[in-house]
């Protein structure tokens, strides 16, 4: 798989009910930021038996480190889940902050995997994210490319959509139970569409409510005060934030 | 035609939640239609910028607009350089409305250059009504010769600007120039000009595309009054603005915009606004003002369609006082924003 369209047509394939949500960005940018290689890349195995079963009404969405959450999606693809990448980071052919050149060359050799897997269109779908997409708080210094990402409500399906599709909860997989502050406040706009929320542990262990309670008063402002200075969810043009000085990212640093 | 714009044209963001944001529709317009929407934009854009170099030489008009004072305090006259406007044009039974001007960093230029000629290709008998991208590249050869180095400005870490300007870096090295799609800190202003302060490059910039926006104000009407500029096109096309003080905002024909709103974030229409979030407005509006605007309700004209009924807004673009393109979108409600679709806008071909 060496086409960056063809390759693209694979992680979103036409007809698939959540293709339309797979980001489009690190495909877009294949041989030009990031050179389109199928170089290997070592091997991590999953066991996904603990996972919800597919037919229980279940979301995934994979909250761990880019390279695992995607080979976690590819080895969910088995067990009957459609991986959908949300990766909406920047790439650049310096590297960027976020490096996404690992997640990019697992995107091409993951591709034969997800191609086998057999999925049906309407397969539930398991959102694959970057948790490092935030560089765990780490701040860039002026010379370097700032491509740090967040998610936000239009990056995923409505409650309403989801409902529509049969799904009845969202399992969020990650290390920990803190949500991060941007998927939070995704996840409680699905609480109070009435999807049920929880978060489980990558070994598949047991799933616990999520404590969306955290897209609390102070969280909240923060990720609004995020979303404020750059308010730009579409090309349309101008924003309505104060920016106290400007930076790569809009982000106070 | 997805794929294309998402190759072809960087189009990293075709999916808005639920709504697929590009329009299958084209909207045609007549010749005279288009004749007559880009003289009034570039009489628009004169009429702007003659407003503009008024309320500069007058700084007590700025205090008016409600911006901040930091702002206030770094406003100039502007140097030489490539000046870009894009005037949204609404169609109601009475003629075209104009809701507001995007004066200093208006977006829309992958699909008024992108995703129109894509369509135009696919439409028999209609052709574009511009390519405001290639409107940059023009106006930027007047500044500095092929080969410059053009940083392009903006705010990296989000994919909705970079897609632009990794739209418009492919446009500008079409046109022999060397694009560099970079963060206001990787531009460092010495002696001689500008230099890039990346850890990829320390080139001189033969010029800045600026696409990390300031802000437009939408008090500007309220200034109107002290103004010896005549303003004739504005007032004929943009409804009745005033401070929300002034007016009774639960009877129904006030429209609330808040002063530093963008893509209908901060636009209440009472009826189609969730009637809480409308209050909050309201009250918001009541308590801080000056942060406020209240604009007099227009009947929008919607077109039919498949699955209902379209209100259109159609962006139409000026660089330097010449009309370059327009940038179309669609919603289901008499409000454009963030949910809107995507149109391609194009025009009847000229009989052969």
């Amino acid at each position: 798989m060496n086409d960056r369209e063809s390759l693209f047509d694979l992680w979103a394939l036409d007809g698939a009910t959540w293709s339309p949500w797979v980001k489009p960005v690190l495909f877009s940018e294949m041989d030009e930021s990031l050179p389109l290689s199928t170089a290997y890349e070592e091997r991590e195995s999953w066991d996904t038996l603990g996972f919800p079963s597919v037919g229980s009404g279940t979301a995934l969405v994979l909250e761990l480190p880019g390279k695992s959450a995607l080979r976690l999606g590819v080895a969910l693809a088995r067990r009957g889940y459609r991986p959908v990448p949300l990766f909406n980071g920047v790439p650049h052919p310096d590297g960027g902050f976020v490096p996404s050149g690992a997640i990019a060359r697992l995107l091409v050799s993951l591709a034969g995997e997800l191609a086998q897997s057999g999925l049906p269109l309407d397969a539930p779908p398991a959102f694959v994210l970057d948790a490092d997409r935030m560089a765990g708080g780490r701040v860039p210094t002026p010379g370097e490319f700032d491509n740090r990402w967040m998610v936000f409500p239009q990056d995923f399906p409505s409650a309403s959509f989801l409902a529509s599709h049969g799904i009845r909860r969202i399992v969020v997989i990650q290390r920990g139970t803190w949500i991060a502050d941007d998927l939070v406040e995704v996840l409680a706009g699905h609480a109070k569409g009435g999807i049920e929320v929880l978060v489980a542990p990558p070994d598949g262990g047991p799933a616990q409510q999520a404590d969306l309670s955290k897209a609390s008063w102070f969280r909240s402002m923060f990720y609004r005060a995020m979303v404020l200075l750059r308010l730009r969810r579409s090309s349309a043009g101008g924003f309505g934030g104060r920016v106290p000085e400007p930076r790569q990212s809009g982000f106070y640093a | 035609m997805r794929r294309r714009l998402i190759f072809d044209c960087r189009k990293w963001d075709p999916q808005t939640q639920d709504v697929a944001v590009l329009s299958p529709a084209p909207l045609v317009l007549r010749r005279h239609a288009w004749r007559e929407l880009a003289g009034t934009a570039e009489a628009l854009f004169a009429e702007s910028l003659a407003c503009e170099e008024e309320i500069l030489r007058r700084p007590r008009l700025l205090a008016s607009l409600g911006l901040p004072r930091g702002i206030v305090r770094a406003l100039a006259p502007s140097p030489p350089g490539v000046r870009i406007m894009r005037f949204d044009f609404h169609p109601t039974r009475e003629g075209w409305r104009l809701s507001e001007v995007n004066a200093d960093v208006p977006g829309g230029y992958i699909e008024a250059s992108g995703f129109s000629t894509l369509v135009s290709e696919v439409a028999p008998g209609c052709v574009t009504v511009g390519d405001p991208a290639a409107g940059i590249a023009g106006a930027l050869a007047r500044f500095v010769p092929p080969g410059s180095v053009v940083a392009l400005v903006h705010a990296t870490a989000y994919a909705d600007d970079a897609q632009v300007m990794r739209f418009l870096a492919a446009r500008l090295s079409a046109a022999g120039f060397r694009p560099m799609p970079v963060g206001p800190r990787h531009v460092r202003w010495e002696q001689d000009g500008a230099r890039l302060a990346c850890a990829w490059s320390r080139e001189a910039v033969g010029a800045v595309v600026r696409f990390f926006p300031a802000e437009w104000p939408k008090r500007f009407p309220l200034l109107w009054e002290q103004l010896r500029s005549p303003l004739p096109t504005w007032r004929r096309l943009l409804p009745p603005t005033v401070d929300p003080r002034e007016v009774r905002l639960d009877d129904g024909t006030w429209v609330l915009k808040s002063v530093l709103g963008r893509v209908g974030d901060g636009v209440g229409v009472p009826g189609i606004t969730a009637p809480e979030r409308w209050r909050k407005m309201c009250r918001a509006a009541s308590f801080h003002p000056r942060a406020w605007v209240a604009q007099r309700r227009f009947e929008s004209w919607g077109r039919a369609t498949d699955g209902g009924t379209d209100h259109l807004c159609i962006g139409v673009f000026v660089i330097d006082g010449r009309v370059a393109g327009a940038y179309g979108r669609a919603a289901g409600r008499a409000l454009i924003d963030a949910e809107a679709r995507d149109v391609a806008v194009l025009v009847e071909a000229e009989a052969a």
